[in-house]
């Protein structure tokens, strides 16, 4: 690579430091990196977390971007990632090489990931209930039903209600 | 008879199709009029009711020993392990189940009814969970509607009272949404149906319109469903106000058509007058005898591969 090519990259990408191993989530719609943040309580470990809000984009327009060393998400916590995040692309990296990527879609169905804004629940007293909700959309609304309450609610009620901003 | 009920679970009025509707109130009505001692012989059904009840209770232990079959239970959870100990509702759950053949249930939340379907290796009838769904209620309407009218499809119904708590007509509205009912929705403002309501029948082109006064439909409907305004929701002075227009007295009944029948899920305390009772409207009391047959049908299909 030239010193030409190499200042030029330089310009147009954020510089953060590299990670051994780790996961970087790309892609996530603007503001949503730190409900991602909120939602994994990352602020309260010690990994080392670097996060680009508002980076200039070719798809989105405008993206949020996390790279978080030592994190690699479950099933579970990618079915959780795809609510707030549905676009987003997911890289894992080991031995600072992108070993796996893949885009994320939205779940039919999350377990255990958002509590239900329905305060009748038998999900918030029954500790062997965990909140389960199906996913889907009408128009280009996301909607979530309770599997327990058989409520319906807007993505949006549910991850306020789980003090996310939506 | 192809019976798609046997050991499944009774939870939600959302999951029957019209199909489904048609055999249990086929089953009904043969039990009406055919009664028989033996579908339950045998059979060990636990009657849990965690929060009070005396229609719904009675009319299940009623069904289940008209059957032949056996009942344990409580009327309500104070004196149980649940109730007093602190015992997980799942927990609770898994020991009855592991007595009985098919389990009955109350609970104040709702969900309670899923959960327990969903850990129990028994079928699981909802006798009410909180105010999401009491399956059982609707199925005895429909059949009361049916047997009433004749038929199901296009029947012109009118809500009455409290839209926006009452379980029971946001269930028959969600089930009537099968046959292209037209609803007639009168309540006052602060208990309207409410929008996840509204927009099932939208999504369903069922046609409904939003009405002050009974007097205004009463003679267009074919069923008159009154729902208990309860007085606590209201101070005196509201509440009075609202009295003259969602109480149902024999004068507002001049212009009723002659196949009209006046439904209420009950207790009724003071909504429909008492001199209501013996005009030829009025079937109230047969609709909630008509809740055994309706429980007969579930739990004889429930727990018989063929009837």
């Amino acid at each position: 690579m030239s010193d030409n090519q190499e200042q030029k990259i330089q310009k147009d990408h954020l510089l953060v430091e590299a990670i051994e191993a780790g996961t970087v989530i790309d892609h996530i719609p603007p503001g949503q990196a730190m409900n991602i943040l909120r939602l994994f309580n990352f602020l309260g470990k010690h990994n080392h977390i670097t996060v680009g809000f508002n980076l200039r984009s070719g798809e989105l327009g405008n993206k949020d971007i996390i790279k978080i060393a030592d994190v690699f998400f479950s099933p579970t916590e990618t079915q959780q990632l795809a609510i707030l995040a549905p676009n987003a692309t997911i890289n894992q990296i080991k031995d600072y090489k992108v070993v796996d990527k893949y885009h994320l879609r939205l779940p039919h169905e999350t377990i255990g990931a958002f509590s239900c804004p329905n305060s009748n629940c038998i999900t918030h007293v029954e500790k062997q209930a965990p909140s389960r909700f199906k996913i889907f959309k009408e128009g280009e609304q996301v909607m979530m039903r309770c599997h327990y309450c058989e409520r319906v609610f807007e993505r949006e009620v549910v991850l306020k209600n789980n003090g996310l901003e939506s | 008879m192809i019976n798609p009920l046997f050991q499944k679970d009774i939870i939600s009025i959302s999951e029957f199709s019209r199909e489904h509707i048609e055999i249990i109130l086929k089953t009904a009505t043969e039990l009406k009029h055919n009664p028989r001692n033996d579908l339950l012989k045998g059979k060990l059904i636990g009657v849990t009711f965690f929060e009070g009840s005396t229609r719904t209770r009675l009319s299940f232990e009623t069904a289940i020993h008209r059957l032949g079959g056996q009942v344990i239970g409580f009327a309500d959870a104070t004196n149980t392990s649940h109730g007093k100990k602190g015992e997980t509702l799942t927990d609770s759950i898994r020991i009855i189940t592991s007595y009985t053949d098919a389990l009955v249930m109350r609970h104040p939340m709702e969900g309670a009814a899923r959960l327990a379907a969903d850990i129990s290796p028994v079928p699981v009838i909802n006798a009410g969970d909180g105010a999401n769904q009491h399956p059982s209620q609707t199925i005895l309407d429909l059949f009361t509607i049916k047997e009433t009218q004749g038929r199901l499809d296009e029947i012109n119904i009118a809500f009455v009272g409290d839209l926006k708590y009452g379980r029971t007509v946001h269930s028959l509205a969600e089930a009537l949404s099968m046959y292209n009912a037209r609803i007639y929705l009168v309540s006052p403002q602060s208990l309207a149906m409410p929008n996840y309501i509204l927009k099932h029948l939208d999504k369903h082109n069922i046609k409904y319109s939003v009405h002050d006064t009974i007097e205004e439909v009463m003679p267009k409907v074919d069923i008159l469903y009154m729902t208990r305004v309860q007085k606590e929701r209201f101070d005196e002075t509201e509440y009075q106000h609202l009295r003259s227009k969602f109480i149902l007295s024999p004068d507002m009944l001049a212009d009723a058509k002659p196949n009209m029948k006046i439904l209420h899920p009950l207790p009724r305390i003071d909504e429909i007058t008492t001199d209501v009772d013996s005009s030829a409207h009025a079937y109230y009391f047969k609709q909630a005898a008509n809740g055994v047959y309706a429980r007969q049908a579930l739990l004889s299909m429930v727990l018989n591969k063929e009837i």
